[in-house]
Formats: structure tokens, C-alpha cells, sequence
């Protein structure tokens, strides 16, 4: 008789299964992605931005790239239309309003930055202490959460006005 | 004269009555041998007749044990080939009762250990149809023949083991209510205080209990998941941090589950799977490596063994 449960025990269970790294990864990604909209959304770049298509590219994460790039692709901020870039090259960067640094190749950003800055970009970065490689906004995890701390002094000289929505959700303002 | 001849032709009436009623009670005192005869004709229904007669009509027999013992078997084969094992059938209640009635009159133990086991049967059929109904569409029917089960197993003392079987059962209940979630779009919520309140009254029984650790861990884990996955790309930036809150919480409350039965089973690969995966999904990286890795290496270890062997448990 407990032969019968164990079976229907076995095969109940056999269906039930954690998601697991994949899917933890995927909501990961998707909370990445929504922040850089966000960010997007609360920051006013120059006049001079404000033209043509809205450019953002991910430097090194493919992945992050694909997701953002099936979920926002085409949609219009200010009447300008989000086109998604992806390369694992600093020198291939050319001119975005956002870059995305992956934390394995954010070893370069400090000697980019000056030229990151002339090109009006908004720099995402990924890993501890890049605000002061020149990063504007870089990801930080707080009480097992993503988040994100906000150079503002960067963002000045670039420069870039960062809404006060982003401000007031910033882990620290520097 | 005549008076007396009225006299005496009264006594004799009453003499005569008072036989004829006493050779009728005698003969209800033999209608159990009746009802074996008719049960070993596989004449049930005749035979159950005969010994509700000789219970009620014969006070010798009311009180033998063999004759409830009789009445049990005889119960049990109706409810077996008429009522074809419905769990409901009266036949069973009655041959439940008479197999108890049978031992508790039994003071000499003659019939006690065949009562007995004929009660375990009972009782390991009323399992049976739980298991039948553990499936989403049928899970309350198996929620209230649980009930009818502990009853009759506590009622009878049979050697059947509760707790164990509480164990089971609420973990198979629960993810029953985990499929009900994963499978709907409405009143999902309420599925999952269902999932909750099962796994944990089989965590009461046994804390330690991997199935239900492994179970709840898993639950809370995949919730966590499901709110990000659920979110509007475009929710704004407040929306955000709320559900991130909510997923973050509940992937916490996860790990304690999901370690406890990793503590169990540390070669547990789904346990390894889902740590890698709670963990990746709280922002801390380097557990969630040190889970995966362990869960890889495992992978490779049992792609180089080969399968197992089977064993001869069964």
C-alpha cells in the first residue's frame, strides 16, 4: 500500500521543480532591463540629443542586450524610437545616449570616459567603485536586491539631468 | 366441573404458546449457520438476512463474537463485489463495525487477530482510494476519505502507521494546490495559502522531513520568480522596488526550506538546482556558483557512473 503512495507521490513531484539558476537569471536580466528603461525615462539628455533614434548599447552582455532589445525595441520616448546595439568592444561603441558596461569589461571604462562624456552617453555600469571611473549610474546589490547609486557629478558633466524619481530611489548620490 | 375444564384447557394453551415461541427463538439461535452456508454459496445478500435475524432475534448469539465476526466477512464481500469497492459503500461501514463489535466481545481472543487484519484491509482500501483521488480534479475527495481513513484506523488501533501517512499525504495535497497555481489565472492566491498550509502541517509532523522542505522551499522560490517574471517591462521605477521587495522577501523565506533539505539530501540534485537558483536570484553570486558547482560536478559524476543498477527493494 505505500508502494501506491510512493508512486503517486513519485509522480507528482517529478513535475514539481525549482526554476533554478535559468529562470532566477532571466528575472535577473529582466530587472536590469527595466531599469535602464526607467533611467531612460528620468534622465533629460542636451537638446541636441533629442533627435533622430534613441541609442543604447550594451557593451558585453548578450543576453541583456537580447531582452531589452525584444522588449523595448521600437517603442518611443519623447518621440524618439529605442534602438538597441550590442558589442563586446569599447572601440565599437560609437555614439549612444546610453552604454551599458558589462562588470568584465569594465576594466577600459576609465580610459574611455572622457570620450564617452563628449559623446553624451549615459554610462550604466555594473560593478563596485566604477562611479569613480566615470560611470553615472552604477549597480549595486542592497539587502538582496538590485539597485543603484548615482554619480551626479558625473551626470553634470556630461551633462545630464537626473529626475528626482531615480534620485530619491538611489542607493547613494555622490 | 366446567370451570375447572376451562381452567385447565387455559393452562394448556398457554403451556403450548409459550413452547411454540420458545422452539421459534431457538430457531433464529441457528440462522448463523444458515448465513455461512449461504455465504459460502456466494448467496451474500441471503446470508447478510439470515445474520441480522440471528443478532437480533436470537440474545445468545447478540452477544458472540462469532457471529459479528460472520457478519463482517460477509459485509466485506458485498461491499467487494456488489457496491464494487465504492468507498462509500453502507457495506463497508457494516463490516467495519461488526469486525470492531466481534473483537470487543472476543474476551476469549478466538476471532481478534482475523478481525484485526480483516480491519487493516479496510483501512489500506480506504488508502487506496485516496490515492486514487490525488489529482487536481478529485483532491477533495480525497481530503474527506483521509478523514474516514483516520477514523477508522484510530477507531480500530489497527497497526497502520498516522504519521507517516499524514506526511505523505499533505505533501501530495499541497502540490496538488502548487498545480491548481501553476495552472490558473484566477484565485491563485488562495491555491497557494492551500500549498502553504499542507506543506507546513507535514513540517509539523516532521520538521526534518525533506519532501516537505524540498516542497515549500521550492514553492516560495518559484514565487519569487514568477513576480519578476510577471512585471510590465514598463512598470515604472516605484512599481519596481515594490515587487522586487515582495520576490526578494519571498525568496528568503525560501532558503531555510531549501537548505534544510539540502541538509538531508545533500546529493539532492534539484535541491542544488534550486539553491543555485534562489540564491542567483538574491544577488548573491557567489553562493549561487558555489550550488551550481556542486550541482555540475554531480551531473558529471553520475554521466561518468553509468545509470544505477536496480536494486531489489521491491
Amino acid at each position: 500500500m505505500k508502494r501506491i503512495l510512493q508512486i503517486a507521490l513519485f509522480i507528482l513531484f517529478s513535475s514539481a521543480m525549482a526554476w533554478g539558476q535559468g529562470a532566477a537569471g532571466d528575472a535577473n536580466l529582466k530587472v536590469k532591463g527595466m531599469f535602464v528603461y526607467n533611467f531612460i525615462k528620468n534622465i533629460e539628455w542636451p537638446s541636441a540629443q533629442k533627435t533622430g533614434d534613441f541609442k543604447v548599447t550594451v557593451l558585453g552582455d548578450k543576453d541583456l542586450y537580447q531582452m531589452m532589445n525584444s522588449n523595448y525595441a521600437g517603442k518611443e520616448i519623447n518621440g524618439q524610437k529605442l534602438v538597441f546595439n550590442y558589442t563586446d568592444s569599447f572601440s565599437e561603441i560609437g555614439t549612444a545616449h546610453v552604454l551599458y558596461v558589462a562588470p568584465e569589461y569594465s576594466s577600459d571604462l576609465a580610459k574611455n570616459s572622457s570620450k564617452l562624456r563628449k559623446n553624451k552617453t549615459l554610462v550604466v555600469s555594473d560593478k563596485g567603485g566604477l562611479l569613480y571611473d566615470g560611470s553615472v549610474i552604477n549597480f549595486v546589490v542592497n539587502n538582496n536586491k538590485l539597485a543603484f547609486e548615482i554619480s551626479k557629478s558625473n551626470a553634470e558633466l556630461v551633462p545630464l539631468t537626473i529626475g528626482p524619481a531615480l534620485l530619491k530611489m538611489a542607493t547613494s548620490v555622490i | 366441573m366446567l370451570r375447572l375444564n376451562n381452567i385447565l384447557s387455559f393452562i394448556l394453551i398457554l403451556i403450548t404458546s409459550v413452547t411454540a415461541v420458545g422452539q421459534d427463538k431457538n430457531k433464529y439461535c441457528i440462522y448463523d449457520q444458515v448465513a455461512v452456508e449461504k455465504y459460502s454459496n456466494k448467496e451474500l445478500d441471503e446470508a447478510l438476512a439470515y445474520i441480522d435475524t440471528a443478532i437480533n432475534m436470537c440474545e445468545d448469539l447478540s452477544k458472540d463474537p462469532y457471529v459479528y465476526h460472520i457478519k463482517g466477512f460477509i459485509c466485506y464481500e458485498l461491499f467487494k463485489t456488489k457496491d464494487q469497492g465504492d468507498p462509500y459503500s453502507p457495506m463497508r461501514k457494516e463490516a467495519f463495525e461488526a469486525f470492531l463489535k466481534s473483537n470487543e466481545l472476543d474476551v476469549n481472543k478466538e476471532f481478534t487477530d482475523k478481525n484485526t487484519l480483516s480491519l487493516k484491509n479496510i483501512c489500506i482500501r480506504i488508502q487506496k482510494n485516496i490515492a486514487q483521488n490525488l489529482d487536481t480534479i478529485h483532491f477533495e475527495e480525497a481530503i474527506k476519505l483521509d478523514r474516514i481513513y483516520h477514523d477508522a484506523v484510530e477507531r480500530s488501533g489497527v497497526n497502520l502507521d498516522l504519521k507517516e501517512h499524514d506526511i505523505t499525504f499533505n505533501n501530495m495535497i499541497g502540490s496538488i494546490f502548487v498545480e491548481l497555481y501553476e495552472n490558473s489565472k484566477t484565485g491563485r492566491e488562495s491555491y497557494v495559502d492551500s500549498a502553504v498550509h499542507y506543506y507546513e502541517s507535514a513540517l509539523k509532523i516532521d520538521t526534518l522531513g525533506f519532501d516537505a522542505n524540498k516542497n515549500l522551499g521550492y514553492l516560495y522560490h518559484n514565487l519569487s520568480i514568477d513576480i519578476i517574471l510577471a512585471m510590465d517591462p514598463e512598470d515604472d521605477i516605484l512599481t519596481m522596488y515594490e515587487n522586487q521587495e515582495r520576490s526578494s522577501a519571498l525568496g528568503l523565506k525560501s532558503l531555510p526550506y531549501l537548505k534544510r533539505a539540502h541538509e538531508q539530501q545533500p546529493k539532492n540534485k534539484d535541491v542544488l538546482y534550486g539553491l543555485a537558483g534562489i540564491y542567483f536570484m538574491l544577488q548573491e553570486k557567489e553562493k549561487s556558483d558555489f550550488y551550481q558547482k556542486l550541482y555540475d560536478d554531480l551531473t558529471k559524476e553520475q554521466k561518468g557512473n553509468g545509470m544505477a543498477p536496480p536494486n531489489n527493494d521491491n
